[in-house]
């Protein structure tokens, strides 16, 4: 009775909370060693290069989920964040695409964690707004890998905003007030 | 019979054995209903409409000029919980309605860039694209159910419930992005409401002061509207 209930209270613990989103970086075009700074940011929505396969509420949503970082946890970096780019001088403008993904499945997660990853990675660009010069390029991922009760409750939420927090530590990095 | 059985398991096991069936079997029902229970419970469902109902009761209401009139409203609690199935202080999430009336004789287009929200005087913060609303607003209760319902009772045999219930979850989000205000062209004696949704940087209760702003143009010239609102998830200030 007792190695029953103790192989019950195991299978609950492994079944139960096994879980993360995990994201990483590989840059294509390199920060200039002095940092220009800019007081306003405009992320407008990204850019759809998976084709029908992707959400159409994603290019938005991930385009929000980075205006909110910002706002949130650096929140003194921009005067401005903005999802509308104004073309003025002072201006850093983020040209985001989204370039896979696959959204896994939570069903499959839920029956054991390794099964139904999801995955989503972003190409974005740092460009200055008033001369239309690209400063930074470079991709990022956020992926879901997760099992039992964890698994079934993540979706490409959690894959935005693994993905997202790396663009935020880079682009807040050109605020003229971080 | 009996009483040999009895003598194989070194005591006498013939009680105990008639009642062990019976207390698993209701304890087998009880966890199936459970199961059942919670799953049942909850469905997906899409956000009401924003409607023009309450535009004189309007928290804050402004004349732009002779002929156009704004009011907004801060949803409470319960009227969150209402129309949009959220509750918003969990989702660090404003959500305002507010309905433009338009008394004059030409159409006035607005859109979700002519307004922003001012929070403590300090930070100025633009409304969610509706693609980002759709997903803030987001209503996971079906999937989260059928997975707990798989985990109390039902194990691997939840996961078609947990597929189902997140395809009609996927639906309901592309639904709710269609009822959430990207722009309009207000025609003359209509009024136009709409839900705006903020995504908060701080925690609502620490919002003192809030002011929408919505710029417009009248005539050629810009202006600037400030609506003062009530924020009902604020809380009181130690004095």
């Amino acid at each position: 009775m007792q190695s029953a209930s103790l192989a019950w209270l195991l299978a609950v613990v492994l079944t139960a909370t096994v879980g993360c989103a995990t994201a990483g970086v590989r840059v294509a075009h390199e920060a200039p060693d002095t940092l220009p700074k800019f007081e306003r940011v405009a992320i407008p929505p990204f850019e759809n290069r998976v084709g029908d396969a992707l959400p159409s509420t994603a290019p938005e949503n991930v385009a929000g989920a980075l205006i909110a970082g910002l706002q949130r946890e650096r929140a003194t970096a921009f005067r401005e964040v903005s999802s509308r780019a104004s073309g003025q001088p002072g201006e850093l403008l983020v040209r985001g695409a989204i370039i896979k993904y696959n959204p896994g499945s939570k069903a499959l997660r839920f029956i054991l964690i390794g099964l139904g990853a999801g995955r989503l990675e972003l190409d974005v660009r740092l460009v200055d707004s008033a001369t239309d010069q690209t400063i930074e390029q470079f991709s990022t991922s956020g992926s879901v890998m997760a099992g039992g009760y964890a698994g079934a409750t993540m979706g490409i939420g959690d894959m935005i905003d693994a993905a997202v927090k790396k663009v935020a530590e880079r682009v807040a990095k050109y605020g003229s007030g971080g | 019979m009996a009483t040999r059985w009895s003598r194989i398991g070194g005591r006498s096991a013939g009680t105990a054995m008639t009642h062990r069936p019976t207390s698993r079997a209701a304890t087998a029902l009880v966890l199936v209903f459970a199961g059942f229970l919670a799953f049942a419970c909850s469905h997906a469902k899409p956000i009401v409409s924003a409607t023009t109902e309450g535009f004189a009761s309007a928290h804050a209401q402004k004349r732009v000029n002779d002929n156009l009139t704004i009011s907004a409203t801060v949803l409470s609690k319960d009227q969150a919980k209402k129309r949009l199935r959220i509750q918003p202080a969990q989702r660090s999430v404003l959500p305002i309605l507010f309905a433009v009336k338009n008394e004059g004789t030409r159409s006035y287009p607005i859109s979700l860039t002519h307004f922003s929200l001012n929070l403590n005087g300090r930070l100025r913060i633009g409304p969610a694209l509706p693609g980002r609303a759709a997903t803030l607003l987001r209503d996971t209760s079906e999937s989260d159910a059928a997975a707990l319902s798989g985990y109390l009772v039902f194990g691997v045999l939840a996961a078609p419930f947990i597929h189902s219930a997140e395809q009609r979850e996927d639906e309901t989000v592309l639904a709710t992005r269609d009822l959430v205000f990207r722009e309009a062209e207000v025609q003359p004696g209509q009024i136009q409401p709409g839900y705006l949704i903020f995504e908060s940087p701080v925690d609502l209760a620490d919002i003192h002061s809030l002011e929408l702003e919505v710029q417009t143009t009248t005539e050629g010239d810009d202006q600037v509207i400030l609506l003062p609102l009530l924020n009902p998830y604020t809380k009181a200030r130690k004095r």
